[in-house]
């Protein structure tokens, strides 16, 4: 983002105060229970969010929506016009639409956990079989979405690649079903995937990430369900994969470490986590390629 | 965290003896991320001897809400604004609108449509000993099904005070409560330490009764079905909007694991009196 646009950045709002801007698109969404307001000067910005948000998007406006504006600067970017991203009135980000797209959706995403506080969430994996939960919390950079895929592939109906949005009252985890963001090398594991990829279209082409949607893998998205299995995939590679049994306590332990936003619940939360422990079987998952780890564990787990 | 300003310094004062448990140190002022200013005006003198009372007004930020002449008034409505700000975004709880007080160990929970009297109703039931944990809001802890109370004081509408004639008042009421036809009723605030009683612990739900304001009728205990208990709890729900069908999967499991009844409150000391009599068996049971 040139230094000069980031000097123009101003903390009461990119656009003119009551001005129409023309807004190309405007559109709402609902995320679990986050709803958003999302208007857009770019047609192209607007079209690109849309394919991403497509699982959240909602006919009419929900009360307490968020807003973001995505607003013209004056400034120009590297490539093409610049845009500014505004939400509740202050301005976050600037810069090519395709750096705003990948803003957007970061910054949209970041906020489901702060927001939902009806859900406590972890940073997980999440898919589902015989409508029980298969749970995988683990750090960044773990394989999580690529295992995700992998599971997908092999029969698993997808809830999320990210988060495992945990519903106090029953327990059970959540879709939160947003599109699987993989690694361009990720997609050597799939066999044709890329080419039935459609997130290169219109303001996508330029993002670092790939994103695959359940029904490229020939999926579905599952509804809420009982976790039956949690597993904490490590960053363990080598050789051939292998399900490790965790105590209990070291499971409450490990999904304590993987929580958005355990804070908010404190003890209460702890309590939650150990009923979740204590319904589920727990293991730890080394070694192997992410299509071997769902093979396992569709073999070891979830068969019959 | 909240900023007050004022033109007459009693009215901190009038605050600082029902929140002053909340007040924080001057200099985190700059963090205050709502302002309220009170704007104080004088009496007048008319011709013949006579005194306009000064009215006064509140405003949150910008946006009056509170135009009167009593200081108590202004500080229930303050209070009130306050609380709801406060407790609008904690949506880890299934909000009600209810009061309650602790029975026994357990919490009573009382939920209701808007109604002025249903903090009198509290007020009574923790006179009468039973530790307070919410005159017209709780939380719903949807994990521990506890209730957990607000540590603020009861808002009773202004027409119920003569009721606690009785207690020992730390800030007496200046004016009559009475007000025009038409303008919402006035609330002041009574504090559970004037009511001489304790607060609660969060406690899990035991009894809840659905009061039924009707004046003029004998209180008596009336049987509900379950349909029209779960209708009566979803309608006090106050972040529906946030829990949707998960908050009535708690309101029906918890309707299914307790007693429920009607409650018809014709005289509230009655209501009351009936309330901690029955309690201890509800409970129990």
């Amino acid at each position: 983002m040139p230094e000069d646009m980031l000097d123009d950045i101003s903390a009461t709002g990119g656009g003119g105060e009551g001005a129409d801007p023309a807004w190309a698109a405007h559109d709402h969404y609902r995320l679990l229970s986050l709803p958003l307001e999302l208007r857009s000067v770019d047609a192209g910005f607007a079209e690109a969010a849309r394919w991403h948000l497509a699982p959240f998007q909602r006919i009419r406006a929900e009360p307490e929506s968020r807003s973001i504006d995505v607003l013209p600067s004056d400034g120009t970017g590297r490539a093409g016009p610049a845009l500014l991203y505004v939400r509740d009135g202050l301005t976050a980000s600037a810069g090519s639409p395709s750096e705003i797209l990948e803003y957007a959706l970061w910054d949209i995403y970041s906020l489901v956990p702060q927001w939902c506080r009806d859900f406590l969430f972890l940073h997980a994996g999440v898919v589902a079989s015989n409508g029980q939960a298969l749970m995988l919390p683990a750090a960044r950079d773990t394989g999580k979405s690529t295992l995700v895929a992998a599971l997908l592939e092999a029969g698993c109906s997808y809830l999320s690649d990210e988060f495992g949005a945990i519903d106090p009252v029953t327990g059970q985890v959540y879709p939160l079903e947003k599109r699987i963001s993989l690694d361009q090398r990720s997609l050597r594991f799939f066999t044709g995937l890329e080419d039935r990829l459609e997130d290169r279209r219109g303001g996508s082409e330029h993002l670092r990430q790939r994103y695959v949607r359940p029904e490229d893998l020939d999926a579905t998205v599952a509804g809420p369900a009982v976790p039956r299995w949690l597993v904490f995939p490590t960053g363990d590679r080598e050789g051939a994969p292998r399900l490790l049994p965790l105590p209990r306590a070291e499971a409450v332990n490990r999904l304590a470490a993987c929580s958005f936003n355990l804070y908010r619940y404190g003890e209460r939360g702890v309590v939650l986590l150990s009923r979740l422990a204590e319904a589920a079987e727990a293991f730890q998952l080394d070694g192997g390629t992410p299509p071997e780890r769902a093979a396992l564990l569709s073999r070891r787990l979830m068969a019959g | 965290m909240f900023a007050v300003r004022t033109t007459d310094d009693r009215f901190l004062e009038l605050l600082h003896e029902y929140l002053g448990d909340h007040r924080v140190a001057d200099g985190l002022r700059d963090q205050a991320v709502y302002c309220y200013s009170a704007d104080f005006r004088p009496d007048r003198q008319l011709a013949g001897r006579k005194v306009a009372r000064g009215v006064h007004s509140l405003y949150l930020q910008t946006l009056r809400i509170f135009r009167g002449r009593e200081q108590e008034a202004m500080a229930g409505s303050l209070i009130s604004s306050m609380r709801e700000l406060a407790t609008s975004v904690q949506n880890e709880f299934v909000r009600i609108r209810a009061g309650s007080v602790e029975l026994n160990g357990g919490a009573l929970v009382m939920p209701s449509p808007p109604e002025g009297h249903l903090p009198a109703l509290v007020a009574l039931l923790v006179r009468g000993g039973a530790p307070y944990l919410g005159d017209e809001m709780l939380r719903l802890d949807p994990v521990l099904r506890r209730v957990h109370g607000l540590p603020l004081p009861l808002l009773l509408d202004a027409r119920d005070l003569p009721l606690f004639g009785d207690i020992r008042r730390t800030w007496p009421t200046s004016g009559d409560g009475s007000q025009r036809r038409g303008t919402a009723p006035l609330r002041h605030p009574v504090s559970v330490r004037e009511l001489g009683a304790s607060s609660s612990e969060p406690v899990p739900v035991r009894w809840i009764v659905f009061p039924r304001f009707d004046p003029g009728s004998a209180a008596r205990f009336e049987p509900i079905g379950r349909s029209e208990a779960l209708f009566c709890f979803a309608r006090a729900g106050l972040n529906l909007h946030v829990w949707r069908a998960r908050a009535l999967t708690l309101m029906h499991e918890l309707l299914e694991s307790v007693p429920v009844s009607r409650l018809v409150v014709g005289s509230l000391p009655h209501a009351a009196d009936l309330l901690l009599n029955a309690g201890p068996r509800a409970i129990a049971r």
